[in-house]
């Protein structure tokens, strides 16, 4: 029979070879610009391979270290997100190796070789050493740095065959060291090729994956009710059973003058053609407005200057969206605009980077951007035309010129008409409009705005059906209109003496309604999205100047506050382990006099020995006599010692006086 | 209803988290906690290219597993276990391989395993942690690291896995395997697994045998003091057939007639065929020193290390009386109160530590069945040991009733340092202190005392 000696299993990771930190590092160099930084990290971390020395680092100093690291990933992550919003994600992704390079160093160029898992997690520091072997034990991190290096050159998102080369070597690499000895390297160089062809295989596979399940849910989407700014359709909620739900999201914006007549009316697009619940126009391509030279400014009449401004702050979802202006718009400028669109139908179209994003609107007294009536903007379905006939006829609306015709309907819906955001009778899809005007008489600004845009061009004056925003709340303490989802409206323009008009019948009570349903959270929600707009936004004229460099003013208090904290924390800390320290001085009666004494007798006579008890010490060392002295002492410390019944006082006034005797 | 949701799935947590350990090696668990982070962060293939890490390293992981099939071979192990272990004192024991192929075996890991048994909730729910206080509160609140210390404990050891580089054809091989026992009692060793990490050294394969036994763990002992409590000796009814050689059991007094139910062996024949009756020999009555040694196991609320202490405290005592001249009874309530008796001629140490290590707690208080004990053999024994893990009412009783006795009685009390309840009660009734973590420095002050 054999013998094998016991050859235990290596349970941890081992270290990374020499080599292969700086290769990861140089892979995300390339990848995200930082090649500079990644060749002096790199070198820095592969230096211990060459140099012996070694600095001798306590527990503590680690877990301070691994503090501060944490405190660092906090700082850079809150300054990441306060620039980039939720996009920062990949920035702070990209930054990593910056955060874990000091734990880095401390392994490669401390005696320990390794981090412990408690350094990592103050849950487990504050277990100590009951948390078990397996979580005190140091971890080498130097093979999950390559693999974090790789993910954050992943964030640089470019050349993507060679990075996937890259990834593919620096990880061959790392498996070689790694390798089973017992099978051959042709073996190992095989499984390897397998893995490399399948691996691109499926990465090629994940990417078709995406791209065809994005066009599966958008054609769900699109089936089932995507509802958007679009310039050429747009569904109405005529016919929506229930009540309607509106948020109280703010999603712009608007600085103009306190004074301003309120409502203003910010416009997102007009349709011209109704059918069945849904507004459209015919499908047209957006004129692109060109920029005025050596500014950030377009401007859709050149010659005719502006009467008054607006700054706007909008959120933007994607780069490019339908934004809301008044009528009459002539300027719009801003440094985050890319590109400026503007429809037949009164759409802006922006072109600009995600996320806040401010503007400057200027106002003229003309309309540059709406197109003239067309055929369509007369035009009413026949399965209207009956009822919109009859109510002409009734308010006699054929005889009249058109601003009587104007004023008449006006009355006629704030006489006969109320607002209300239910609607709970169910009818066939296209009686909605007709129970609206004959029965119910009840609806909200979608029913008002077709109901008239219908009723006047039966009355031969061209409309256009117009939905946008209500801009009629004014936040003091924020010192411009704020302006929410709740405030979307319908309107109508109606054509009259060459001009376009704005004409709103909807009940004027709407707006306070909508507001009702406004929930308890609402100045909270406010005040989160005016600071996230504060920290986000940008300056509409500067060029370079943002406003968030104030911010990394502000890191710079964040950081001594937080640094402050740890350290008193553990000065805190340290003061109560003394006191604790103190208490159990008392309580075990480790503060005997006899203790001293004790220390004199080693030093002038003889070492107690290990588990030798103080009595037979004392009895070595002493001559009898003297030995006979210290044994009622001796009682008496052990008394004090250990004994519960012990008056702690006066056994220990009782031991010095005795000392004191004894050493006279 | 919560706390089962949770409950449920931790077996499956625990299952796969064990499946994990066995089968990844370190760098196969490194790719595996690196795969799902690629995957989030590469979910969207047009932000990052951490899709690509993503498919390389869940590829290597399949691709590893898929290699791992294709191991072969037939193996019989033999363990051969010592006779005992004690808690915390790491031992070795030694399994003999035998490689039944017709090619030799390379880079293969030994796993022996001992049996886990998941706990029921209401066991879950009973045991407390003691590290539980320095735990934040999600872990409390959750409670798995709790689960993973409770199946560590009825586990009952942790074994290393030992390395095999080599074993030729049709051979043995014997190896050596540590194990560190973390609790008393009895281990149950279910399988062994022999493994080979497949090409990449990601993951391995494993061939399970089944090798049921078990080894008996003692436990921990501490150093402690004779036992000196003034005790008198006492008569013991049954004199010899108790204790051969302990007492006065030989001391020959005098001759007398024969009474009904004197034992045949006691009948002096010379005398009986002089006078034609019976006359027996009379021996002087046995006297010796019998110690009671009441081990309190109403655990209750307390932690379980004081349990733990209380059984230490009371082996310790149990193997360190040498004295000639005693027997040292052990008496506790388990599912049924137990009544051990050892000292010369009866149960040896090694008897009575194997009763101790296979002590359970017992989470309801049922004190009136020691009284009962203690007035059984108040009449026998010269002196009681109580070892108490709590200081309630019904205690104080028993204590006020050993007291009553007149029987010297030394109480010792086991405690937490932070536990300061019942200061007077200790102090009335001379209740020696003994504290967990300073338990070895108590009991020599004791000796002291």
């Amino acid at each position: 029979m054999e013998n094998v000696s016991n050859n235990t299993v290596k349970t941890k990771l081992s270290p990374a070879p020499p080599g292969l930190i700086l290769a990861s590092l140089l892979v995300w160099g390339w990848q995200t610009q930082f090649m500079l930084y990644a060749i002096i990290i790199g070198i820095l971390l592969e230096l211990p391979f060459f140099i012996k020395w070694r600095i001798d680092f306590t527990d503590k100093d680690v877990n301070q270290l691994a503090d501060l690291s944490g405190v660092i990933f906090f700082i850079m992550s809150v300054y990441v997100f306060v620039n980039y919003s939720f996009e920062g994600i990949y920035k702070i992704l990209e930054l990593l190796p910056f955060a874990l390079l000091l734990l880095m160093l401390v392994q490669n160029y401390g005696l320990q070789n390794g981090i412990k898992t408690s350094a990592l997690f103050i849950s487990i520091r504050r277990i100590g050493k009951s948390a078990g072997p397996d979580l005190l034990y140091s971890t080498n991190i130097g093979m999950p740095y390559v693999f974090i290096c790789l993910i954050s050159a992943s964030s640089g998102n470019k050349y993507s065959d060679y990075f996937f080369i890259a990834c593919v070597l620096v990880i061959a690499w790392l498996l070689l060291t790694q390798r089973t000895k017992h099978f051959s390297r042709i073996t190992w160089f095989c499984s390897i090729m397998f893995v490399c062809f399948f691996s691109y295989l499926a990465q090629n596979g994940l990417q078709q994956v995406q791209n065809h399940s994005e066009i599966f849910f958008l054609k769900l989407f699109e089936q089932y009710g995507w509802k958007s700014t679009d310039p050429h359709r747009t569904s109405t909620s005529i016919g929506s059973l229930g009540r309607l739900k509106l948020s109280d999201r703010i999603m712009f914006r608007v600085k103009a003058d306190k004074q301003s007549p309120t409502p203003l009316y910010f416009r997102e697009t007009s349709y011209s053609t109704y059918e069945y619940a849904s507004w459209r126009n015919p499908k047209i391509d957006l004129d692109i407005i060109s920029k005025t030279p050596g500014k950030n400014e377009w401007r859709l009449n050149k010659t005719i200057p502006d009467q008054a401004t607006m700054d706007v702050s909008i959120y933007l979802q994607d780069q490019s969206a339908i934004i809301p202006v008044p009528n009459n718009i002539n300027t719009l400028a801003g440094k985050d605009l890319i590109q400026v669109e503007t429809s037949i139908f009164g759409s802006t179209r922006i072109e600009a980077r995600e996320g806040w994003i401010n503007y400057r609107l200027g106002i003229s007294d003309h309309d540059f951007v709406d197109a003239p009536p067309a055929p369509a903007d007369l035009n009413i379905s026949l399965n209207y035309k009956p009822d919109f006939e009859q109510i002409a006829e009734n308010l006699d609306l054929y005889s009249k010129i058109p601003t009587e015709v104007i004023n008449t309907v006006e009355r006629y819906f704030k006489d006969n008409f109320y607002y209300s955001i239910s609607q709970n009778q169910r009818y066939a899809k296209e009686q909605y409009l007709t129970k609206f005007l004959f029965k119910d008489k009840k609806g909200h600004c979608e029913y008002f705005a077709t109901a008239t845009a219908l009723l006047l061009r039966e009355a031969g004056i061209p409309t256009r059906y117009t939905i946008g925003y209500s801009v009629q709340e004014y936040s003091n303490w924020q010192g411009a209109y704020i302006v929410r989802a709740r405030h979307a409206h319908a309107w109508l323009k109606y054509y009259i003496d060459g001009t376009w008009h704005n004409m709103d019948t909807t009940p004027s009570e709407w707006a306070p309604l909508e507001a009702e349903d406004s929930t308890l959270l609402e100045p909270l929600m406010d005040f989160l999205s005016w600071l996230r707009y504060k920290t986000t936004g940008s300056d509409i004229e500067s060029e370079t100047k943002s406003n968030t460099d104030w911010m990394l003013w502000l890191l710079i208090p964040l950081a001594a506050y937080l640094s402050w904290r740890f350290y008193s924390k553990q000065r805190v800390q340290q003061n109560n382990a003394d006191k604790i320290d103190s208490s159990k001085l008392e309580r075990f009666g480790l503060d005997s006099p006899f203790y001293p004494h004790i220390n004199e007798l080693e030093e002038y006579v003889d070492n107690r020995q290990a588990g030798e008890t103080l009595i037979n010490w004392i009895n070595r060392i002493l001559p009898t006599v003297k030995a006979e002295q210290y044994s009622d002492l001796i009682k008496l410390h052990n008394r004090y010692r250990f004994s519960p019944k012990s008056n702690k006082q006066e056994d220990k006034k009782l031991l010095e006086t005795s000392l004191n005797t004894l050493s006279q | 209803m919560l706390r089962r949701l949770i409950f449920a799935n931790f077996k499956l947590v625990y299952r796969l988290s064990q499946w994990m350990r066995q089968r990844f090696t370190s760098t196969g668990t490194l790719i595996l906690l690196i795969t799902p982070i690629a995957g989030v962060f590469g979910f969207d293939t047009r932000n990052t290219l951490s899709f690509q890490i993503f498919s390389i390293t869940s590829v290597l992981l399949l691709t590893a597993i898929f290699f791992s099939l294709f191991f072969r071979g037939r193996f019989s192990i033999v363990r051969k276990l010592p006779d005992y272990g004690s808690v915390g004192i790491p031992l070795n024991y030694y399994c003999v391989i035998r490689n039944e192929n017709k090619t030799a075996k390379r880079g293969l890991v030994l796993i022996d395993e001992l049996k886990s048994q998941f706990p029921s909730l209401d066991i879950f729910s009973k045991t407390k942690d003691p590290l539980d206080k320095k735990r934040n509160r999600i872990d409390r609140f959750i409670g798995y690291p709790r689960l993973v210390n409770i199946m560590q404990k009825l586990r009952g050891g942790s074994i290393k896995p030992v390395a095999v580089d080599y074993i030729s054809e049709k051979s043995e091989l014997e190896t050596t395997i540590e194990l560190t026992p973390l609790r008393r009692g009895y281990l149950y060793f279910d399988k062994t697994r022999l493994a080979q990490a497949e090409p990449l050294g990601l993951f391995q394969a494993q061939k399970t045998l089944n090798n049921k036994d078990r080894l008996l763990i003692l436990p921990r002992l501490y150093k402690t003091p004779r036992l000196n409590l003034q005790s008198k000796r006492t008569y013991q009814h049954g004199g010899v057939s108790n204790a051969s050689t302990v007492g006065d059991s030989q001391e020959f007094i005098s001759l007398r007639d024969y009474h009904p139910g004197d034992p045949i062996r006691s009948i002096h024949w010379r005398s009986f065929a002089k006078l034609n009756k019976p006359i027996v020999k009379e021996y002087q009555d046995e006297y010796f020193t019998r110690y009671g040694l009441i081990l309190d196991t109403f655990l209750e609320h307390k932690s379980e290390l004081l349990f733990e202490d209380a059984v230490s405290v009371a082996a310790s005592f149990m193997t360190a009386q040498k004295e000639q001249d005693a027997l040292l009874d052990l008496m506790f309530v388990g599912s049924t109160p137990y009544h051990f008796t050892s000292g010369r001629g009866l149960a040896g140490a090694e008897n009575i530590l194997e009763v101790l290590a296979c002590v359970e707690p017992v989470f309801e208080s049922n004190i009136s069945q020691v009284e009962s004990m203690i007035q059984q053999y108040s009449r026998e024994c010269s002196a009681f040991i109580c070892i108490l893990l709590n200081l309630d009412e019904s205690r104080l009783r028993l204590i006020k009733a050993l007291s009553k006795l007149n029987i010297p009685a030394k109480f010792l009390l086991l405690q937490d340092l932070t536990d300061t309840e019942n200061t007077e009660a200790i102090e009335e009734n001379d209740i020696y202190l003994i504290h967990h973590d300073n338990l070895q420095q108590d009991l020599d002050a004791l000796w002291k005392t």
